[in-house]
């Protein structure tokens, strides 16, 4: 975990603002990290604000060690390689999500927020409910069973953000999202929203279609896949 | 991971600011990656890509384009993946057209508006093929910075740029301690991935430092 050198540390507070969670402080003069807090982004380290170095990481056990999911240079941390699966960016030639599917990607405590564990579990129980497929290459995923349940020594685990990914068909679309609104008021995070659909051969989006008849605000933001990869998949 | 997808702003501003990410899948498209991947950084040099990052580890202010490209010429990642930032729409037309020509055959995504993105596609004679579509921020959004703040933060989407030293390097501005783009360039460093842009970040902290006390 992200720690001081006292004997180094001046307390010029330089690295406080870097802090992604505000967990650094100043007492009697030092900078220190509040180990609850703290989300092992290590952003406090690569930044290397400290002119004198002051700033190490230390190794974490587990249960501790998963909170290094913040940091995205590290991978591998949950045996799931990376920070999330494909998503939209090889759907070109994975076909994961198909004409008929849309992908569920909840991005937890992002933006700038950070989540405990155990606000994830909420979301990805209520997914999970109504009938949400939770994709298995996910590092969420590999912290929790089938029926979104984590672990007990990782719930109160706070992180800097982490994905809940899933899948489900087009006309689940408005269970999914019922199931969101009733879930936002339980959690206390934010959690930003994304859903993948497939674009059809004239152009047109089923998805945005389904989204505009249940009346949810579709930002102008997207992330486009402009379908160069090959082999393509036509599924 | 959909950290480029939920960027704030007007759409003036974000019709400057175009994520991109290439990617390959393992065991479909990764073979000969280093030479395809080496081929990649020509063409983002070639369309005036200025930043960009390789691997979530290493991106164009830690090191020059020329080194990374040598290092991942020797040494390549399966799965590794490259993304950057457009500034503009032409800058994305010409880098579709020149993937395009390279036909490398690994997966491309831009991040962006959605109606610019499909127009620009259109041009360059390209269908998409999926989209992930962003409803915005859910939960407690009391917990959120100010709007003003979360333009410039949300440019590094595994929120890795704390809103603290957005505030603390406006304040730098205002004192003439750090130009605008100086403090653009040392929140980038913080994004290791290399998708923040720094033309939209200096653009916004410029006005923003007037209004802090």
């Amino acid at each position: 975990m992200a720690k001081v050198k006292k004997d180094l540390c001046t307390g010029c507070g330089l690295c406080l603002p870097y802090c992604t969670v505000g967990a650094i402080i100043l007492v009697d003069g030092k900078a220190i990290v509040d180990e609850d807090l703290c989300v092992e982004c290590e952003v406090c380290i690569r930044s290397e604000v400290c002119p004198r170095k002051a700033l190490f990481a230390s190794q974490l056990l587990y249960p501790k060690s998963i909170k290094v999911i913040s940091n995205p240079s590290v991978t591998k941390v949950t045996g799931i390689p990376g920070r999330g699966t494909d998503e939209v960016k090889t759907n070109d030639v994975t076909g994961r999500i198909g004409r008929s599917e849309v992908g569920i990607c909840i991005d937890m405590g992002r933006p700038n927020t950070g989540v405990y564990l155990r606000d994830v579990e909420k979301v990805a129980k209520a997914l999970i409910k109504v009938g949400v497929k939770i994709e298995k290459e996910n590092p969420c995923t590999a912290l929790m069973t089938e029926n979104g349940e984590f672990k007990e020594e990782v719930k109160n685990l706070r992180v800097l953000s982490i994905i809940i990914e899933g899948k489900t068909n087009l006309e689940n679309l408005p269970s999914v999202v019922e199931a969101l609104k009733f879930v936002e008021k339980k959690v206390d995070t934010v959690f930003s929203v994304g859903v993948i659909g497939r674009v059809e051969p004239d152009g047109t989006l089923p998805v945005l279609e389904t989204l505009r008849q249940l009346k949810i605000e579709v930002r102008p933001n997207s992330k486009v896949n402009v379908g160069l990869g090959r082999p393509l998949c036509s599924r | 991971m959909t950290h480029t997808l939920h960027r704030i702003g007007d759409k003036d501003s974000l019709k400057e600011d175009f994520p991109l990410l290439i990617t390959p899948r393992s065991g479909v498209n990764d073979e000969n990656l280093n030479e395809k991947l080496g081929k990649v950084v020509g063409i983002l040099d070639q369309a005036g890509i200025e930043f960009w990052g390789y691997a979530a580890s290493v991106n164009t202010l830690h090191m020059p384009p020329s080194e990374i490209r040598e290092k991942l010429i020797k040494h390549v990642d399966r799965g590794a993946r490259i993304r950057g930032v457009c500034t503009g729409r032409d800058q994305v037309k010409q880098l579709l057209t020149l993937l395009q020509e390279a036909d490398l055959g690994l997966s491309v995504t831009i991040s962006g508006l959605r109606e610019e993105i499909f127009s620009v596609c259109r041009d360059a004679g390209l269908m998409p093929h999926s989209v992930n579509l962003s409803l915005g921020i859910w939960g407690k959004k009391k917990l959120l910075p100010p709007r003003e703040v979360l333009e410039v933060t949300t440019m590094c989407g595994h929120s890795l740029i704390s809103p603290r030293l957005v505030t603390a390097l406006l304040g730098d501005i205002k004192k003439g301690r750090k130009t605008p783009k100086e403090a653009a360039i040392t929140l980038a460093k913080l994004c290791p991935c290399g998708v923040f842009n720094i033309k939209r970040a200096e653009k916004l902290l410029t006005p923003l430092s007037d209004t802090i006390s």
